[in-house]
């Protein structure tokens, strides 16, 4: 018997049911020709959940009479019956006696059976004219089979990759079946799991084979895949007489083809056969006419020679042996340098003429073996982009658009410490490209543009500097309300004129989003500011370019090594500093006429007719110069990525490879410097840094000598 | 850890049978009367970080009937919790739509405590 609490609940669900009902059947009488089909399932829901009820709580008599009631409201919710007077009459008659019996079975009461035969016959008689007395009870008949004896099943389950997403986990499966009888053998087939980029952890890749001898009948094997069997491959094959024991150990080493031929499952024939249906990918799409037959076999050719070898000939290496091994080269350069700059000591011309030809081959292979041992750092840019597919499927998922993420350059080759540690700027330029950039599909077709948006990361090698650019064909920026946010934020000024390149590169400023709405994930505080810095920390620079209705184009630009620079020496008093050549235009010596004075901003040369700010080294860095006045020293133009200058120093030294030695490590970080090199003569030089130059120089208040912008 | 299972169905009967049931085998019940409220309860146990290891779910009910509520949950974070649907002997067609619709089975009404655990049994251990 259940217990009183669910008794209870019940009464009260059936007293309320039962009054759905009554009223539901007067209001259906009064008006029997225009039926309410909201009303009409109402009551056919009471007298169903009167019915689910009672069983559940064990009285089958109430649950058995109510099914009358629900039979016929279902018909008469379907229009398959006719509402009569007499058949309210007939259902409100039943209703009343549903009330007596409910309350009889609750006291534990005779029940009067020949009235509960009497009106279930009347209704029966309703439902079906015919008196079909089709008696649904008997339709789930269990039949146990009477000889129980052990048979060995094989059952191989393959699922569709989203099966979690139906609710079904395999591991129950299994457990249901490690719980029907021995697993005498399991294989897990693994080969379809991708590299760790590609995973979808809420896919499954992997199938399996099982061998189980139970006694249970193959139906009840059948029943444990009922709700799996329709959309996945789940194949169960009585293989008693085939099965001799099973358990060898040396069986787990060889192909499940030749273990089945061994066990007498399959014919070896079989095998054969099945391996040549066996298909690999280039098979199948030359088969599908995707690609011509003599090129994928070429190829596979290639591809299985390459991978011999590769096999034989790749080794793990501790990144930290090959940092070592790139700062010994370094020294190495640098030491070769030095030595090069003694022979002019050397007085006798044949010694000289020798040393000359000796010492150009060792510089040669010096920089051939550094450039060698820099690529042993690199890596393919293929993995951080990888994972940019999931970012961009759900964004795009989430915010209702269509976008397709094509990538190209994947291979491309960047230092393992910049690989490593682009993919925070990257995601936020792709998160900005879906959030802001690309349109809802609706948005693009009002503007004649394909539905799905594209967004491309591609990734090239170009002279010397590795590229790295993130497009999207979405709305573009819109120069008006940045520059407007610009002016608003205090970043730019209202009266002056600014380039289009000028208006996109207040995007860096820091402070600045022009997103009005703020998403789930833009606004989190990361504005394109910390993504510049990101980069330029990196050593590398971002430009963007973007055009109405067209797309943007984010450009990221890294220098393909980062240990080693080529470089610029220059003096200012006693100190010697090395700059890039990558951000060096040009250098010259200015004349009188070229310098310029503005009152309250600064000094300007003259470059060819445009005026560019002058930044006085020595200022800068408060040393005591040889030269003050700009004629009778050097000005060398910097090219960076907001602006361009020229900076003022002693003189011009010469050309050099620095080895870049970090600095913040071993002291701390020194603003407009990037670290530091050891110079030929073994004293130590700083690098300067354009980036960190341009913070101190143009934006310290107290540098009033110097401006921003154009006259 | 607790473990939860969320009870769908506009039947206070049905429920509460459900509830005493679990409760014996360890699992607590949270109870909702239509799919709408089923769909709020499934957020609420969220925000309350209570794990629901399963739904259980009756087709024909008010509001929200258990089909359109199973396919609003395949819509959320939650589309992985199995779901059970709850269907009775003139229901054939209903199991299929539920099966559709991404329910992980089906149990059918009247069910005794042990029919039920075993049901359960399949998708939560």
């Amino acid at each position: 018997m259940p217990n009183d609490e669910l008794i209870q609940v019940f009464l009260e669900e059936s007293e309320e049911e039962i009054k759905e009902l009554e009223a539901g059947l007067i209001s259906l009488e009064e008006d029997p020709d225009n039926i309410d089909t909201d009303n009409i399932g109402r009551i056919f829901r009471s007298a169903h959940t009167i019915k689910g009820s009672a069983g559940m709580v064990g009285f089958e008599d109430v649950a058995n009479f109510t099914h009358n009631l629900e039979n016929i409201l279902d018909k008469v919710r379907n229009n398959e019956l006719k509402v009569t007077k007499n058949l309210i009459t007939s259902l409100l008659e039943g209703v009343d006696f549903l009330k007596g019996l409910i309350s009889a079975t609750i006291n534990k009461e005779d029940i009067d059976s020949a009235k509960m035969q009497s009106i279930t016959s009347r209704l029966k008689r309703f439902a079906s004219p015919l008196l079909d007395e089709a008696d649904e009870s008997s339709t789930e008949t269990k039949v146990v089979p009477g000889g129980v004896k052990e048979r060995v099943y094989a059952i191989s389950m393959r699922f569709r990759p989203d099966i979690f997403m139906t609710g079904q986990d395999p591991l129950m499966l299994l457990h249901e079946l490690y719980d029907m009888g021995e697993i005498v053998e399991i294989y897990a087939h693994t080969e379809g799991i991708p590299d760790f980029y590609a995973l979808e952890p809420t896919n499954c890749y992997i199938w399996w084979e099982i061998i189980i001898r139970t006694e249970q009948p193959l139906s009840n094997l059948k029943n444990v895949f009922i709700f799996v069997e329709d959309e996945n491959e789940i194949h169960i094959d009585d293989i008693t007489e085939k099965y001799t024991d099973g358990g060898n150990l040396d069986l787990a080493e060889k192909p499940i083809g030749e273990i089945l031929v061994e066990k007498g499952i399959i014919k070896e024939e079989d095998l054969i056969e099945a391996l040549r249906e066996h298909k690999t990918t280039g098979q199948q799409l030359v088969e599908k006419g995707k690609a011509p037959k003599d090129i994928v076999e070429n190829v596979a050719r290639i591809q299985s020679r390459s991978r011999k070898v590769v096999r034989s000939k790749t080794i793990r290496v501790d990144t930290e042996k090959l940092d070592k091994l790139v700062n010994l080269v370094g020294e190495m350069v640098i030491s070769v340098a030095r030595m090069v700059q003694f022979s002019t000591a050397i007085k006798d011309p044949l010694l000289f003429r020798s040393f000359e030809t000796s010492s150009a081959a060792l510089e040669r292979v010096s920089r051939e073996l550094q450039e060698q041992v820099m690529r042993v750092r690199m890596i393919p840019v293929e993995g951080t982009f990888n994972r940019f597919r999931r970012l961009v499927r759900d964004l795009a998922f989430e915010q209702g658009k269509k976008i397709e993420l094509k990538m190209s350059g994947t291979e491309t080759e960047l230092d393992k410490n910049v690989v490593e540690q682009i993919g925070d700027p990257l995601k936020h330029m792709i998160r900005n490209s879906i959030d802001h950039g690309i349109e809802t599909p609706e948005e693009r077709k009002a503007k004649g543009k394909p539905e799905t948006g594209t967004i491309w990361l591609k990734a090239y090698q170009e002279e010397g500097s590795i590229f790295i650019e993130i497009a999207d064909d979405g709305r573009g920026i819109d120069k008006d309300r940045l520059l407007a946010k610009a002016i608003e934020k205090g970043i730019a000024d209202a009266s002056q004129q600014y380039s289009e390149e000028d208006i996109f590169n207040f995007m860096f400023a820091p402070g600045l989003s022009t997103a009005e709405k703020v998403t789930e994930i833009s606004g989190r505080g990361v504005g394109m500011d910390v993504v510049k810095k990101n980069i330029e920390d990196l050593r590398g620079s971002i430009e963007v370019i973007s055009s109405k209705d067209m797309g943007t184009v984010f450009r990221v630009r890294f220098p393909l090594t980062l240990a080693i620079i080529d470089s610029m020496t220059v003096r200012v008093g006693k100190e010697v500093f090395t700059v890039p050549l990558s951000v060096i235009e040009k250098s010259l010596r200015p004349g009188r006429e070229d310098i310029k004075t503005v009152e309250g901003k600064g000094e300007l040369i003259d470059i060819r007719g445009e005026y560019i700010p002058l930044v006085r080294l020595y200022e800068l860095f408060n040393i005591i110069p040889e030269k003050t006045d700009p004629t009778e020293a050097f000005v060398v133009v910097l090219q960076g990525t907001a602006s361009r200058f020229g900076v003022l120093v002693d003189d011009i030294l010469g050309l050099s490879q620095a080895v870049i030695k970090s600095i913040d490590k071993n002291f701390r970080k020194i603003e407009g410097t990037s670290g530091a090199t050891i110079l030929g003569n073994g004293k130590v030089s700083l690098i300067l840094d354009i980036h960190g130059m341009e913070r101190l120089a143009f934006n310290d208040k107290r540098n009033i000598r110097i401006f921003k912008g154009v006259v | 850890m607790k473990r939860y299972i969320l009870v769908v169905d506009d039947s206070p009967t049905l429920r509460t049978s459900i509830d005493i049931t679990l409760r014996e085998f360890g699992f607590e019940t949270i109870e909702a009367q239509d799919g709408k409220d089923g769909l709020e309860k499934l957020k609420e146990a969220m925000k309350n970080g209570q794990s629901i290891k399963m739904i259980i779910s009756d087709i024909n009910m008010p509001v929200m009937d258990g089909i359109a509520f199973i396919k609003e949950v395949k819509k959320t974070p939650f589309k992985y919790i199995p779901i059970l649907v709850l269907t009775t002997v003139s229901e054939e067609e209903k199991k299929l739509e539920g099966k559709k619709a991404g329910a992980a089975g089906w149990l059918v009404k009247p069910f005794r405590p042990d029919q039920l655990m075993y049901v359960i049994g399949k998708f939560v251990r």
